[in-house]
């Protein structure tokens, strides 16, 4: 008899529940009854409650509140993406600190906005002769410098996945220093420091026409003349700059290598990219071919690249292991295989991530369209290479080492997983875009210790996200000491989050607490361009200087700048056509405030800073020509143009520097041909 | 017989049998034919192919578009004309047969007659049934406004909403053209005579040669046994396209078939591929494999070890099979218009993540599968495949029931998924049907029964949702302007959560349907509401079973408003372990103190205006209209046999 029985089951649950709920009351530890209680709501409870919040988004404003005057935690460094410029936020407030330009003009802090040193950055680092000056990149993820493994704060690498360029950005001002452009290659999706940032090594995205003297190759012979490329390029650290002579590239196969890893520890020496395409689809979907997507998703598999590159390295120097290809050295793809340089990891088709845990020993990938996190050990690669424990090789004879002899566990996390990041307990994040969430999980091996979960490997909490996540990210996630606490989700789309803003939407950063056992959403944020990922450091290695070291320096060298005027010595020179100003500014004037040219002149003018004072900063904006300058304390900046039309045009001090800053003006008179200069 | 007139009879006797020989190749192929092409198709041309006997081709894809503007199924024109065309054709031969027996050219003119008006009629018939369909449209349909009078066109091109037509004669049609000519000819030529035995040795001859012709050219094709022991393999390469290879015992052997042949397997008879590779592959048109047991592929991915692999094939239809201990089941890869029927796909009994696909259907379009079994297999992918008919299938024990993307114009009927990690997984497509399907106990990580995410014009009718922790997500459906997602007639029964959503949704519709038992019948994921979706249609919302309702006025629906903001709810959200006083007096006094005392503002989550009173739970394998269709069909058969006899016994007694 059913009915009975659940009867009483309910009375009795029933019982249970009412007389637990009394001893609650009665020891007064019902948070309801004893809100109850409470005569008077105290100020905190009013304000929550004229708010409208709920208990969690009260607890949420607290969490990320940085009272005036004081720093956040972390700052987060942030792509842009096709904005082509770097952001900083601030952690937890979401702040915005900063934006710094790389690929793409600013006219604010005077980038590529008629300023000599950095025109010449963008034009040195485009395709050269034939193609235009690039006023644009798409800057997808940025890296920090290391030392040892940890964050050090001096470099910001940023990859450009539009043309297969290196922008490096020094923390000392956060500007960019110089923008590499990469041979052999017009993708740049990812690159990555070794643990000591004497390496910045990049993958190369779009299989191309390799060695092809023309640069062109059908499209049909995509198999035969198109291959990718992993790119080893020397980081000058002190320089900030990148060593062509010391650098070299592996060719791969047409695959499309996209994210990767450095390995450390039991990894070291072992670098680690993931592909899609190995089909080798091309697209041609109005020429009778299934669209490219289409092809490149048949497979159930794809390649995880290992590549041995410290043998690499060890044997480049000898004769006939690389050639020289538009100036830098090229392994051939065979020699790579001959030497024992690559192997393939099946990996699930079509991944985004490729992340290693803080020590190195093992690599997760996620295939977007498996529900799980696949995580290979380094030891059992190591061993089937070693055992040359193979499944199969490729097309091109590179050895596919056997899936399960390399795979330590399967993780089920959700749909259509991303991207993995650590904490400091032993815990991992995954991204899940079809889920709209964030999933964490428990690590195994030497991470159990940490995170003392009854199970390794193991889902123990989700989040909703709102929406479509991408990247995620964690302080110090990709060094060998992470950081935890914090976790942003970087969301590709918004939709409903923020008031109607025209059809284009901001994206949105999700602030996630993980300091618990359970996460925590916190807050959004909406974006400036597309941040496809970032990294996060604490606030205590943000040690950029306050004003330039000395006064004069160039910014572009970082050195005294031979353009530099000491106060008392500003002087107009010039040489038969050219009109090359020596001035400073300081609040509130030029020196000089008057400048005559002829029409047709080229005016060189250089301006040197000569304050000290912090956040002293002056511009240089002239009238009815694209310049405008952002001399900051210190600093030495220079514009030259051709005055090409006759007339008067004022030039002012943009950024508003004190009392008499409306008067911080000047004038550039442009006598017409054939009048004579007034004056003298 | 004299020999002057000779000449003239051989004449007589040669139009007889090329007028025959056109009629009966008429009688296989195709009259007339309509291309048509639009963008959504992209470089696929829908090519429909109409023969007096039907309609032929990609006529489920044009049946579904028919249906958005209200135009009717093609196997619904012109019944009449279907049924009759047999007997007009058997007409139009014995009267060719006929004629140049017959002495007087009046009788030969009326013999040849069927032939001769045949292609005519068929034509003026074509012309106004396609006219009538075109414009006779169901008013309710879903896009009918989008059209206005249909101008259709007997030949040439033309346009009809974004499609592109081109319709012109088939070669039957011309066959026919010719035996109609012909047949006129034989009225004016000489007749032929034959002695009494010549006649029965000519008619039998023809008989013989009929009999030959209607068997379809069934007469070449050889039908070959292949025993155990014997090379199967040895055996597809000795066979011509259109044999049949009987299999019988076991063959361990792994084989391609590159040419059209049917295998047909004899009770008991195994291809085992010895545990490595792909153990049948088949590469050519038209292949047919029918109860046969295949297992024994290989264990690894690279390589997609499968049972069956279809690639770059059309028309294979694979019925009867019986899969096991294989890492795929079946891999289409574009195969167009496949069919999979009755089959058994058994996975290996390792995790769900080291198997493969039961069935994988990759960029081929028009496919069917019904009334398989996939037990234990790792998914059932749909990508990039269009136009698939998904019908009476289970999939247990899997990780997605179904896997499904960027396919559209797809029908999934009383397939049940139970037991899955995720029931079934909806992305980025349009034009999705799914009726009478159960999902059950979906309980993975991310254990929707039902996901749908960016799809637009989903219907989603009369299916059950029991027991999964979550019974329905959506997330971006419908996404687009003007998209459609109707939830009507199902029943979601003891779920954790009944419906998940983003609170980004809005448009979905969700009406008649039985909310019972679920733990949280509505959850929106993060914070918001589901007020951009819509809980009721033309005045009927849905049956809530927590609802409070009253009907003072008896009509079903209640007047109070059903609108869950619940404390016990919202706490149940953060804290699912109090999920354990779901429905018990701790419950309510949760509900009650908080009411008394709030110390936050509620946040109702979705209002329905008019919940019903009573689950409209009557049926929910029927289809409504289905059911009248056969109602109507009963009743118009009886009135006409009642019609039949009425006259007959008034024929009698007159």
């Amino acid at each position: 008899m059913p009915v009975p029985a659940f009867r009483s089951r309910i009375v009795f649950i029933g019982a249970l529940s009412l007389v637990g709920l009394l001893a609650w009351a009665l020891t007064g530890r019902a948070p309801l009854i004893r809100a109850a209680q409470a005569s008077a709501p105290n100020p905190l409870e009013q304000i929550i409650q004229s708010r409208g919040l709920t208990p969690d988004e009260a607890a949420a404003a607290l969490k990320v509140f940085v009272p005036p005057g004081k720093y956040d935690d972390f700052v987060m460094v942030t792509s842009g993406g096709h904005r082509g410029s770097v952001m900083l936020y601030g952690i937890p407030s979401m702040r915005l600190l900063k934006e710094i330009p790389v690929y793409s003009p600013d006219s604010w802090q005077g980038y590529a906005q008629g300023g000599t040193d950095s025109m010449e950055i963008l034009k040195k680092g485009s395709f050269g002769p034939g193609m235009p000056t690039l006023t644009w990149g798409d800057l997808h993820h940025p890296q920090i410098s290391m030392t040892n493994g940890k964050y050090d704060g001096e470099w910001i690498a940023v990859s450009d996945k539009s043309a297969g360029r290196v922008g490096i950005i020094s923390m000392k001002d956060m500007r960019t220093k110089t923008i590499f452009k990469t041979p052999n290659t017009v993708s740049d999706h990812h690159a990555v420091f070794t643990d000591d940032s004497e390496w910045l090594v990049q993958s190369a995205y779009f299989p191309m026409p390799f060695n092809e003297k023309s640069g062109y190759a059908p499209i049909e012979q995509f198999k035969e003349k198109y291959r990718g490329s992993a790119s080893f390029l020397k980081f000058d650290r002190v320089q900030g700059k990148i060593e062509v002579a010391k650098s070299f590239q592996i060719e791969l196969p047409p695959y499309f290598q996209d994210m990767s890893i450095l390995g450390r520890g039991p990894s070291d020496g072992l670098f680690f990219i993931n592909s899609m395409d190995t089909e080798m689809a091309f697209g041609g979907d109005l020429e009778g071919r299934p669209p490219l997507e289409v092809g490149a998703s048949m497979h159930e598999m794809d390649f995880l690249h290992v590549i041995d590159w410290h043998k690499a390295l060890a044997i480049a120097g000898r004769p006939g292991m690389t050639h020289l290809i538009n100036g830098i050295r090229v392994m051939p793809l065979t020699t790579a295989v001959a030497e024992g340089i690559i192997y393939f990891v099946p990996e699930s088709k079509s991944p985004h991530g490729v992340d290693l845990v803080p020590g190195g020993e093992y690599i997760t990938v996620s295939g977007k369209l498996d529900p799980h996190v696949s995580v290979f050990s380094v030891e059992k690669i190591k061993k089937a290479i070693a055992e040359k424990n193979f499944e199969g090789k490729d097309a091109f004879g590179v050895p596919i080492l056997k899936y399960d002899a390399c795979l330590e566990a399967h993780v089920a996390v959700g749909l259509g997983p991303l991207h993995t990041v650590f904490d400091d307990k032993g815990y991992a994040y995954t991204s899940l875009f079809l889920d709209s969430a964030v999933a964490k999980w428990s690590l195994g091996g030497t991470y159990a210790a940490k995170n003392k979960e009854k199970e390794s490997w193991k889902l123990v909490d989700k989040v909703s996200i709102h929406y479509n996540v991408g990247h995620l990210q964690a302080p110090g996630s990709n060094t060998r000491h992470p950081y935890g606490k914090y976790l942003v989700a970087l969301n590709k789309w918004s939709v409903d989050r923020f008031p109607p803003l025209g059809p284009l939407h901001p994206q949105n950063l999700q602030l996630i607490d993980i300091s618990g056992p359970k996460m925590v959403l916190l807050s959004d944020t909406p974006t400036i361009g597309e941040p496809h990922n970032a990294q996060i450091l604490p606030i205590e290695l943000m040690q950029a200087w306050r004003t330039y070291p000395e006064t004069g320096f160039d910014t572009t060298k970082m050195a005294h700048s031979a353009w530099a005027v000491a106060q008392g010595k500003e002087r107009i020179e010039r040489k038969g056509n050219v009109v090359t100003v020596f001035g400073t500014v300081m609040r509130s004037h030029f020196t000089p405030d008057t400048v005559r040219v002829r029409e047709g002149d080229k005016v060189v003018f250089n301006w040197t800073n000569v304050e000290t004072a912090e956040d002293a900063t002056h511009g240089f904006g002239v009238h009815g020509y694209n310049v405008n300058l952002s001399i900051d304390p210190g600093a030495t900046e220079r514009a030259e143009f051709v005055a090409t039309k006759g007339g008067v045009y004022p030039f002012y001090c943009t950024e508003f520097c004190s009392a008499l800053h409306m008067e911080m003006t000047g004038w550039l008179l442009v006598e017409p041909k054939g009048t004579r200069l007034a004056g003298k | 017989m004299s020999d002057a007139r000779a000449p003239d009879r051989v004449a007589s006797f040669t139009l007889l049998v090329v007028a025959l020989l056109a009629l009966s190749w008429a009688w296989v192929a195709p009259w007339w034919e309509m291309q048509a092409r639009a963008p959504q198709y992209g470089l696929r041309t829908l090519i429909v192919e109409v023969n007096p006997r039907g309609a032929a081709g990609d006529v489920f894809e044009v049946d579904t578009l028919g249906h958005y503007v209200g135009i009717a199924k093609m196997e619904n024109f012109a019944p009449l004309e279907r049924r009759l065309a047999p007997f007009g054709l058997a007409a139009a031969i014995l009267g060719m047969l006929a004629a140049p027996w017959l002495r007087r050219p009046w009788q030969r003119l009326l013999a040849v007659l069927p032939a001769v008006t045949m292609p005519v009629f068929f034509l003026l018939d074509l012309d106004r049934t396609m006219a009538r369909a075109a414009n006779d449209r169901d008013p309710d349909a879903a896009l009918n406004l989008v059209l206005g009078h249909i101008d259709t066109r007997l030949f040439g091109e033309y346009v009809l909403a974004q499609f592109k037509v081109s319709a012109r004669p088939g070669i039957g049609l011309y066959l026919a053209g010719i035996a109609a000519l012909l047949g006129l000819g034989l009225v004016f030529a000489v007749p032929l005579q034959l002695g009494k035995r010549r006649l029965r040795a000519e008619v039998g001859a023809a008989v013989t040669a009929m009999l030959a012709l209607f068997a379809g050219g069934g007469a070449q094709a050889a039908e070959v046994v292949v025993h155990e022991g014997q090379s199967l393999a040895a055996a597809i390469d000795a066979a011509s396209p259109g044999d049949t290879l009987s299999i019988a015992g076991l063959h361990r052997e792994r084989v391609t078939v590159k040419k059209r042949l049917r295998l047909l397997g004899a009770p008991g008879a195994v291809l085992d591929g010895g545990g490595a590779g792909t153990v049948l592959r088949i590469e050519a048109d038209g292949v047919e494999v029918d109860n046969l047991a295949i297992r024994g592929s290989g264990d690894v991915y690279t390589s997609e070890d499968a049972a069956v692999r279809i690639e770059h094939a059309a028309r294979v239809h694979l019925r009867r099979l019986r899969i096991e201990d294989a890492l795929f089941g079946i891999f289409a890869v574009q195969a167009d218009r496949c069919l999979v029927e009755g089959s058994t796909i058994t996975g290996r009994d390792v995790p769900t993540v080291r198997r493969g696909d039961g069935i994988r259907l990759w960029y081929s379009s028009g496919c069917k599968l019904l009334g398989n079994l996939l037990d234990r297999s790792r998914d059932l992918v749909i990508w990039y495949s269009s136009g698939t008919l998904v019908e009476d299938n289970v999939v247990r024990r899997s990780r997605y029931g179904l896997h499904y993307m960027f396919s559209d114009d797809n029908v999934f009927r009383r397939n049940r998924f139970e037991d899955d990690e995720v029931g079934a997984a909806i992305m980025y497509s349009h034009r999705i049907t799914l009726e009478g399907n159960a999902f059950s106990f979906a309980t993975g990580v991310s254990a929707d029964g039902l996901l749908i995410k960016d799809a637009d014009d989903v219907f989603v009718r009369g299916n059950r949702f029991v027991g999964n922790a979550t019974a329905i997500f959506l997330d971006g459906a419908p996404q687009s302007r003007g998209g459609k997602l109707e939830v009507r007639g199902n029943l979601f029964a003891r779920n954790d959560v009944a419906v998940a959503l983003q609170p980004s949704g809005s448009g979905a519709v969700f009406w008649e349907n039985a909310f019972i038992g679920n733990h949280l019948q509505v959850q929106v994921q993060g914070t918001g509401n589901a007020a951009r979706t819509q809980w009721s249609s033309g005045g009927r919302g849905n049956y809530w079973s927590d609802a409070l309702v009253y009907d003072g006025e008896g009509t079903g629906v209640s007047t109070l408003p059903y609108r869950p903001e619940s404390s016990y709810e919202v706490l149940a959200d953060r804290y699912p372990s109090l999920a354990f006083f779901d429905g018990t007096p701790s419950a309510d006094a949760i509900d009650m103190a908080a009411r008394l005392f709030p110390l936050f503002a509620h946040q109702p989550r979705l209002t329905d205006a008019h919940p019903l009173v009573r689950p409209p739970l009557d049926d929910w394998t029927l289809n409504k209209s289905e059911r009248a269709g056969h109602l109507s069909a009963a009743g118009g058969s009886i009135f006409v046999l009642a019609a039949v006899l009425i006259w007959s016994a008034r024929r009698a007694t007159s």
